[in-house]
């Protein structure tokens, strides 16, 4: 009898309840191994040992270039566009209302606390969490990663840590890329459309004064998690594929935990800031 | 310098092997393993380097039972095995030459200017010009299986696990320096598994005294 023969003839509530419960339990899984795996990243990352390594050093400074350069120029894109459209329309409509003072405190809630954090996040996904998708895939489908072991070198010091590593610097340094984009726009357009909103030293003056303590931590705590988990969801994307997973499987699913894992965190950290 | 006794690996039907596998190898000694499936000479590889973990028996390299050893140690030990696999075997974001070097620089201090004169000679000696200044995806099979070949060499190690390539033509085209290199090593003391499909590229009288295996799923048995 063959396997999908035995399939059809097994009951069909049995049948029902692993359809049903099998996507919560792969999800689970994944949750759990991103925990485990980050908490690995932490706990090595901390030694002297590691970074010692010239390979893993290497790795490092390849996977922050890679992350740097690939997501510059789409950062600052996107928050020019951002800022026209976020900044000149909340200038404008407080300088309708006659409300500009309220200027700094809104751009911070909407642009420093949720939506650059968020859009970094999705800009990192894309320029290279997906790439470590496939690259990770192909290494795991080609074997690859028990020959590293074979040969004393563990793939999660080689190649998992030092991307996480990365991207999360270059998930913090793209935020302010990205901040400073947006602010810069949104006043410029402001500036030239005539709602003569008082200089961009002013209305950064504003952003920083509306701008706690807690919201610069938060901002920073975002980022570089959100940096974090895009690397380690696509690790885990990456390194659990089988010889049967080509990209055009791998990626999607790889994309939409990288969505998830972005909104989780940053709804999260929100309300734990709040 | 290697001892699988009895080894059954844990997750057996994940396994391309069920064992129980025997090998003894001393220092000097070369085991010519005819193995016509990959994934066996692939997890055979593997087990010799004590990877998998083990329903019973055990693996014991360099005289310390790799599995009750602390991971880094069983890192260190496994840094003075020298593998050759048949196919695949190189990170593609690396250059052949990071790639070559890596296990290299992973594991010791020397510096790499030393490292990469060895390297160039040793891929000289297996037909290449020099280190390819290429990354893997760019090279023929026959040129990436001349790179894996120095690069199991590279640094003297203690073991070697060589695996001839699938297809005969790049197999044959690499027979005669493997023996050459192979001969050398055995004369300083490297102990040494030498995994093909076929028997031809053992032939000549370079080896003539080596043990002769063949792997099935259950073991090894004498060819």
């Amino acid at each position: 009898m063959s396997a999908t023969g035995a399939a059809r003839r097994r009951p069909l509530v049995p049948r029902m309840l692993e359809r049903i419960g099998a996507p919560p339990r792969r999800g689970a899984q994944v949750a759990l191994a991103t925990a485990a795996l980050a908490l690995g990243v932490v706990t090595e990352a901390a030694t002297r040992r590691v970074w010692r390594l010239g390979t893993v050093r290497q790795e490092f400074r390849r996977e922050l270039r890679l992350a740097m350069l690939g997501g510059l120029m789409t950062a600052i894109a996107t928050g020019v566009i951002v800022g026209l459209g976020i900044v000149f329309q909340a200038i404008s409509w407080l300088a309708y209302v006659g409300q500009e003072g309220l200027a700094g405190g809104i751009l911070v809630t909407v642009l420093v606390r949720e939506t650059a954090p968020v859009l970094v996040g999705l800009i990192l996904l894309g320029r290279s969490g997906t790439v470590a998708v496939v690259e990770f895939g192909a290494i795991k489908a080609a074997g690859q990663l028990n020959l590293l072991e074979a040969q004393g070198i563990d793939p999660f010091t080689l190649l998992v840590l030092p991307r996480v590593a990365a991207m999360a610097i270059a998930g913090f340094a793209l935020g302010v890329f990205f901040l400073l984009a947006a602010l810069g726009s949104g006043w410029l357009a402001a500036e030239v459309l005539g709602l003569r909103h008082p200089g961009a030293f002013a209305l950064a003056g504003e952003v920083i004064a509306a701008t706690q303590r807690r919201d610069f931590v938060l901002f920073a705590v975002k980022l570089v998690l959100i940096g974090s988990l895009v690397a380690l969801t696509s690790a885990i994307t990456g390194m659990s594929a089988t010889r049967r997973d080509t990209p055009s499987y791998l990626l999607p699913r790889g994309f939409v935990r990288g969505v998830l894992a972005v909104l989780l965190a940053s709804t999260l950290l929100t309300m734990a800031f709040s | 310098m290697l001892d699988i006794a009895d080894a059954v690996p844990a997750e057996a039907e994940e396994s391309a092997l069920v064992g129980p596998i025997r090998l003894h190898l001393d220092a000097g000694e070369l085991a010519l393993v005819e193995a016509p499936d990959a994934d066996q000479a692939r997890a055979l590889i593997g087990l010799c380097a004590g990877l998998p973990a083990l329903r019973s028996g055990r693996v014991t390299l360099f005289g310390e039972t790799i599995a009750t050893l602390p991971r880094r140690q069983a890192e260190a030990l496994r840094g003075r095995i020298g593998i050759a696999p048949a196919a695949d075997g190189w990170l593609p974001h690396l250059d052949m030459e990071l790639g070559m070097l890596l296990a290299c620089r992973h594991h010791g201090t020397r510096p790499a200017e030393e490292l990469r004169a060895e390297a160039a000679a040793l891929a000289r000696d297996f037909g290449l010009d020099g280190i390819p200044d290429a990354t893997p995806h760019e090279l023929s099979r026959l040129d990436l299986a001349r790179a894996g070949c120095a690069r199991a060499f590279l640094q003297h190690p203690a073991l070697l696990l060589l695996e001839s390539p699938r297809d005969a033509e790049s197999a044959e085209a690499l027979a005669e320096p493997l023996r050459r290199k192979l001969q050398r090593a055995l004369g300083e003391g490297v102990a040494a598994i030498w995994l093909s499909r076929s028997r031809l590229a053992w032939d000549g009288p370079a080896l003539r005294g080596a043990r002769r295996l063949c792997l099935s799923a259950e073991g090894l048995a004498p060819a």
